[in-house]
């Protein structure tokens, strides 16, 4: 039956096995799959050891290369299998006669202590999913024994990281290290392994498991498998986590889903997710529960970004090809991550190539892309680098002069990544990464920001149960503004944000039911917050630099991962952090009982560069638990409080690239945070469909609002022109998630809401007389639906829709006259709503064909973006033109916008 | 080259952004809140306009009549001011000296809104109104400073005359019954004159010097009217305290400038006159003291070169000729209007050249009367 199986595997792939010429006398193995790889298309796979001592001759011509096989095989040990293209040579006896027999669990003793055994010791590789393959010698005592290996893709014999490697009947799984290796703790007995990790076939292996063992699993790269069956791309985290709230991507989703320009896009796709919305499509800043596009942390590998988007927002500023997969933590936030309230977005870019150069790109209508990765001298050292920009600035000179003639726009990011591995025990890893923008909206007013980041990382395996992590990262952002037209009020006006920080950190294993963590965090902040001076030489306009800003922000943490038992698990941690304002600077004391104002100033103190002017601290709580219902189903609940020491100073409703970051000082308190939640987690059809539903209840204290007719640009007196609020945000969360099959994708149901309060007993720092008034991102009900129906393994149909309620503006409500033109009085803040979102997206997938002997893989995108035409509301906004008032929306989009994008992969 | 339609039209729907009429449902305040406009002013008349704000769909002021209108200085003199129809209050000049004052307010309704107390401040006077030949127009500036650097924030409205002219000139009118007579009024030289509708503002706060450089006005378009004849602009300066400055900037961005992506949103104005009984109702304007200044310049057609017009109103305009028996048809039914005369062989006049009311009388857009500081 099994031999069935494997039979109907192999021919699966072929038809006819291909005919070969052969002339050999005394020759390896290795040689004879070499002539043999030469002449037809098809990989040998094999342990070079195992066929050390087999000498092979043969003449022959023109002869079917099963023939030839079974003719070099015939009497020894050795199997041939096929499965496609791949040709495997595997030692052992014939598996139809011994499967059966351990599959009964009969004469164990029998199978233990055989060749079998011994083969297992020199690590054959493991790459069928239906054979038994058994680990260690049978012993008494413990039940519980310790698996260790690594998994490797068969395809390119590089090690595959970051997989997912599990026993089917527990909920205990490990992930492979930058080496692919693993170590997983697994009960005797009979069991099924599988392995799950972004871009291979999912894989179970049936194991024997008599005591403590070695194993290395081979896995097929996804593309190869010419089955029509997708397996699940990743293993479903859903019920067994015991994180609640943290949602898992793979570049392949992020890839399948259609944005518009058809870029695949990193953080487009993370606004497809529930709890996280955006305020209108010219933003990637995002919303996440409630909380403000400045409360999210975003990291590329470790380094903060602190603007991710390219092209007045429209694209995301982190090239997809260089990316393995990312993870937004939007409820439980792990203690080794802080300094912002409502979440982090860890994006992870991918591993070199150990064997080979490797490339992918694309060339679209706005922008090209181009990636390359591989071993840099030897296999210990790889780097993965990529580029992307955009030719808008040649498309726009071909656009109508009178319209267009002054605008620019021009953006490109570069990033790079080393990393050596030593003696499996070390690794270091360098990355840097830049991205720069420049655009002109059709005027003389010249916009310039740019990201800049780099990291040293040190990771050091000292035991099997302890890893320690060092890291040394600078992350930068600076912008500038710059008015070109020569009179007497040009300006320039230049911000510069530096960042560098020092981490420590250990994972201990404590046993198998603890996992410690613990760390020591500590970050340096600089800003020059404005420098404005003039631009021609005819400029009256004087230089005026604000005075520079410093600050220290450190933590330590330690937190337990706690395996109670398989039903219940708790995360339980706490991170102290500590925030120094730090001189020099000035110390601006106000009368306490009094709106911050020049004449409410009592003392303004000098201190000294190094000084520190004001301490803030506090721990942060972060605590989440899961308790197994049954097999598919758990109840998740979580408990987090956390601080942020740095604020954006923003009056639009989206981040813009003006908007600055301001560090915590002596009048302006750090924001605070807590967030419960509760959710309840079930997955269906064995895992195929995921689902939850969470509920969370956020308070934020100290969130900056501004006053009315607030200045927000080079002031030095921003105290006096903000509000600290509190803010209150609660929702529900519902998703249905299919992962796998022909079909796969998310529906998501949002309901959030984010009420802020001004209250104050001075009229200037209230807000609507005090009351609560909803945040500008504040947008109760969201439906998003994300789906993937692969017709053929070659082509796949997109389909993406978006409903959501408008954000809340402040409109007029009334007209009066004034200076000789009628104008309008507005409603109390945030009193209405733009009209509602909505959205559908297509889009088309074409691969080319799967040869490996094929120069470049290539794929094409063809799509259209908002399919109905939707005018969606941008923004709106009232003018009074020759005395009358007139009311207008904006929007970005107000027709389909079709798109082709052409990528390819070597 | 196919995609290159494809690529120029996604660069459009970019960057164009679509621009569509919004009119939301929106329930206005009833009786609407109180709104003040004007300045108080120790060296002129005073003049303030009580109106309410409305609905934005209606379109007839609101006027406050009836109310009680005093200036209150921090010693306790009071000046009155007279009520004089449309919501307008007014005083001669106020002999307030360097004191602050306030502007108190009883309604008909007898309620009672009052200011803050506000300093008196001197307005310096306007160094020049320029004007500049430019690619779109004839931009129009100001340029003043103060030697003392204590004004900083200041304040302009202007009035534009011009004196245009219709494009057919009349000779004849018609008397009636068949008549048709020399005419003796002028109406093909007219005045028109328009106030200003924006907020126009200057800090200097952030320069060396407390000087306004060429401050931009308007700017007058090219083919525009106005200039072709002769054009005068009487600019008045105001100057403001800082708080009235920032209460302006938002009023000038709440209603001016909210175009573009990056724009803030509206913000609540603060005005510095309550409600004395209840301080969270709205009140639209700003009281503020300060003396006017102002300047008038004329700009001659004959100072531009090649500054040619075009007047749409005139697009429609064709001669015709009406004959004897046609005049009471054209002059009287039709409004048409006589220009010239046309004689026969033997020198009768047997008709006219004519054209529409509106090509030939300019009465209809202006007033033909010379305004009394027009040159001759």
């Amino acid at each position: 039956m099994v031999y069935a199986i494997l039979a109907a595997l192999a021919a699966k792939g072929q038809d006819v096995w291909p005919n070969v010429d052969l002339q050999v006398k005394n020759a390896t193995f290795m040689e004879v799959a070499a002539a043999i790889e030469h002449q037809v298309p098809v990989r040998f796979f094999f342990d070079e050891r195992q066929l050390d001592g087999l000498s092979v001759s043969i003449q022959t011509a023109d002869r079917s290369l099963d023939e030839v096989l079974q003719q070099i095989f015939k009497g020894t040990a050795f199997q041939v299998i096929r499965m496609a293209d791949d040709i495997f040579i595997i030692e052992g006896d014939p598996i139809q006669t011994e499967l059966p027999a351990a599959y009964f669990g009969e004469a164990i003793q029998e199978v233990v202590g055989t060749q079998r055994v011994s083969a297992m010791e020199t690590a054959e590789i493991a790459s069928l999913p239906n054979k038994l393959y058994t680990i260690g010698y049978a012993s008494a005592g413990k039940d519980t024994v310790l698996l260790t290996g690594k998994v490797i893709d068969l395809t390119s014999g590089a090690f595959v990281t970051a997989a997912r490697i599990g026993i089917n009947e527990t909920d205990k799984t490990a992930m492979t290290d930058a080496n692919g290796a693993f170590r997983l703790a697994i009960p005797k007995g009979y069991q099924t392994l599988y392995v799950n990790a972004a871009g291979i076939t999912s894989a179970n292996r049936q194991l024997l498991v008599n005591g403590d063992g070695q194993l290395i699993v081979g896995v097929n790269e996804k593309m190869t498998v010419l089955s029509e069956v997708v397996v699940n791309a990743e293993p479903s985290s859903n019920v067994s986590s015991s994180l609640s709230g943290v949602e898992t991507l793979g570049i392949r989703q992020i890839k399948q889903t259609p944005v518009v320009f058809g870029e695949a896009d990193v953080l487009r796709v993370v606004l497809a997710l529930p709890g996280v919305l955006s305020v209108g499509e010219a933003s990637t800043g995002f919303n996440v529960r409630g909380g403000a596009a400045d409360q999210n942390l975003v990291l590329f590998e470790g380094k903060t970004i602190y603007n991710p988007t390219h092209f007045f927002g429209f694209f995301s500023a982190i090239n997809p090809d260089i990316v393995e997969n990312l993870e937004l933590y939007k409820g439980s936030i792990p203690s080794r991550f802080g300094g912002r309230l409502s979440s982090v977005l860890d994006i992870a870019a991918k591993r070199g190539n150990r064997e080979r150069l490797k490339g992918s790109g694309g060339i679209g209508l706005l922008t090209s892309r181009l990636a390359l990765d591989g071993p840099l001298g030897n296999e210990r050292t790889t780097f993965v680098a990529g580029l992307r920009s955009t030719y808008s600035n040649w498309l726009l000179t071909l656009l109508p002069k009178a319209d267009f003639g002054k605008s620019r726009a021009s953006f490109y990011d570069v990033d790079m990544q080393i990393e050596h591995i030593r003696r499996n025990d070390d690794t270091l890893h360098f990355s840097t990464y830049f991205s720069d923008d420049r655009f002109k909206l059709n005027s003389d007013t010249l916009y310039h920001y740019n990201n800049e980041a780099l990291q040293f990382r040190w990771i050091h395996r000292s035991s099997d149960r302890l890893r320690w992590a060092f890291s040394g990262t600078y992350s930068g952002y600076r912008f500038g503004v710059r008015d070109e037209l020569s009179s007497a009020t040009d300006y320039q006006l230049t911000y510069r944000l530096r960042q560098t920080e020092v981490k420590i950190g250990a994972d201990y294993r404590l046993g198998p039911a603890h996992l410690l963590q613990f760390g020591v965090q500590v970050k340096h902040y600089a800003l020059n917050p404005g420098r404005m001076t003039g631009y021609s030489t005819t400029s009256l306009v004087k230089a005026v630099s604000l005075p520079g800003e410093q600050a220290l922000e450190h933590a330590v943490y330690l937190e337990d991962h706690f395996t109670v038992d398989d039903r219940f698990s708790i995360d339980y941690g706490v991170r102290y952090s500590m925030f120094n304002a730090m001189g020099p600077g000035t110390v601006k004391k106000y009368l306490p009982d009094a709106p911050m104002s020049e004449a409410t100033l009592i003392e303004a103190q000098r201190k000294g560069s190094g000084a520190f002017m004001k301490t803030y601290h506090g721990p942060e709580i972060r605590v989440s638990a899961r308790y197994k219902l049954s097999d598919n189903t758990a109840i998740k609940a979580g408990y987090h409080t956390l601080r942020q020491y740095i604020h954006m100073i923003s009056n639009t409703a989206t981040m813009a690239p003006t908007d600055n970051w301001k560090l915590s000082d002596f009048n302006i308190r750090p924001q605070r945070g807590r967030q419960a939640s509760l959710g309840l987690y079930r997955n269906f059809y064995g895992d195929q469909v995921e689902t939850y539903i969470e509920a969370y209840h956020r308070v934020i204290h100290d969130y900056l609002d501004y006053k009315g007719g607030a200045r927000l640009t080079m002031n030095p007196d921003i105290e006096r022109d903000v509000l600290a609020t509190e803010g209150e945000a609660y929702g529900v969360e519902l998703m249905v998630r299919k992962k796998g099959g022909r079909l796969n994708g998310w529906l998501a149901y949002t309901y959030s809401r984010i009420l802020l309060t001004a209250d104050s007993p001075f009229q200037t720092e209230r807000v609507n007389g005090g009351n609560p008034y909803p945040a500008n991102y504040d947008r109760p009900h969201d439906v998003t639906l994300v789906s993937n129906f692969r017709f053929t393994q070659r082509f796949s149909v997109s389909f993406n829709f978006n409903y959501g309620t408008g954000r809340p503006i402040t409109l007029p409500i009334a007209r009066y006259d004034m200076n000789g033109s009628g104008r309008v009085f507005y409603s109390e803040r945030n009193a209405y709503r733009i009209p509602d979102y909505y959205r559908a997206d297509l889009s088309m997938n074409i691969e080319g064909n799967h040869k490996l002997k094929k120069l470049a893989h290539s794929s094409w995108a063809v799509g259209v973006y908002n399919v109905t035409g939707r005018k969606n509301a941008y923004s709106t906004y009232f003018v009074s033109e020759r005395g009358q008032i007139n009311g207008y929306q904006l929007s970005i989009f107000g027709n389909p916008i079709p798109f082709v994008t052409y990528n390819f992969k070597f | 080259m196919r995609t290159l339609p494809i690529i120029i039209s996604v660069c459009c729907l970019l960057l164009c952004q679509c621009k569509d009429p919004f009119s939301p449902d929106i329930e206005s305040p009833k009786q609407g809140y109180l709104v003040i406009e004007g300045f108080l002013d120790t060296a002129n008349p005073t003049e303030i306009r009580l109106t309410r704000t409305r609905g934005l769909q209606e379109t007839e002021i609101a006027y406050e009549n009836g109310a009680t209108v005093t200036v209150e200085t921090e010693s306790g003199s009071a000046f009155n001011l007279s009520f004089h129809g449309d919501g307008l209050y007014s005083a001669p000049p106020l002999a307030l000296g360097t004191e602050k004052a306030r502007l108190r307010i009883v309604t008909a309704g007898n309620v009672t809104y009052l200011s803050d107390f506000v300093e008196s401040k001197m307005a310096p006077p306007i160094d020049s109104v320029t004007w500049e030949r430019r690619d779109d127009g004839v931009h129009v500036l100001v340029n003043t400073h103060d030697n003392y650097n204590q004004t900083h924030y200041y304040f302009w409205t202007y009035e534009e005359t011009w004196h245009f002219r219709s494009l057919y000139e009349s000779h004849y009118e018609y008397a009636g019954d068949g008549e048709v007579r020399v005419r003796e009024n002028d109406i093909y030289n007219c005045w028109s004159s328009q106030r200003s509708t924006g907020v126009y503002l200057a800090n200097t706060t952030g320069l060396s010097d407390d000087r306004v450089i060429g401050q931009r006005l308007l700017a007058i378009p090219n083919l525009s009217e106005k200039l072709g004849v002769k054009y005068s602009i009487l600019v008045k300066q105001y100057v403001l305290t800082a708080e009235a400055h920032q209460y302006w900037e938002v009023l000038q961005k709440n209603t001016e400038e909210m175009g573009s992506i990056f724009d803030p949103q509206p913000s609540n104005l603060e005005s510095n006159i309550r409600n004395v009984d209840d301080t969270n109702e709205p009140v639209v304007g700003y009281i503020s003291i300060s003396t006017m200044r102002q300047k008038r310049i004329f700009i001659d057609n004959m100072e531009l070169k090649d500054w040619e017009i075009h007047v749409p109103f005139y697009d429609d305009c064709v001669l015709t000729q009406a004959g004897i028996p046609e005049y009471d048809k054209y002059f009287r039914i039709r409004d048409y209007i006589p220009l010239f005369h046309i004689r026969d062989a033997v020198g009768r006049i047997v008709a006219y050249t004519t054209t529409f009311d509106h090509c030939a009388d300019c009465t209809i857009r202006g007033t033909n009367v010379r305004p009394a500081f027009w040159p001759q």
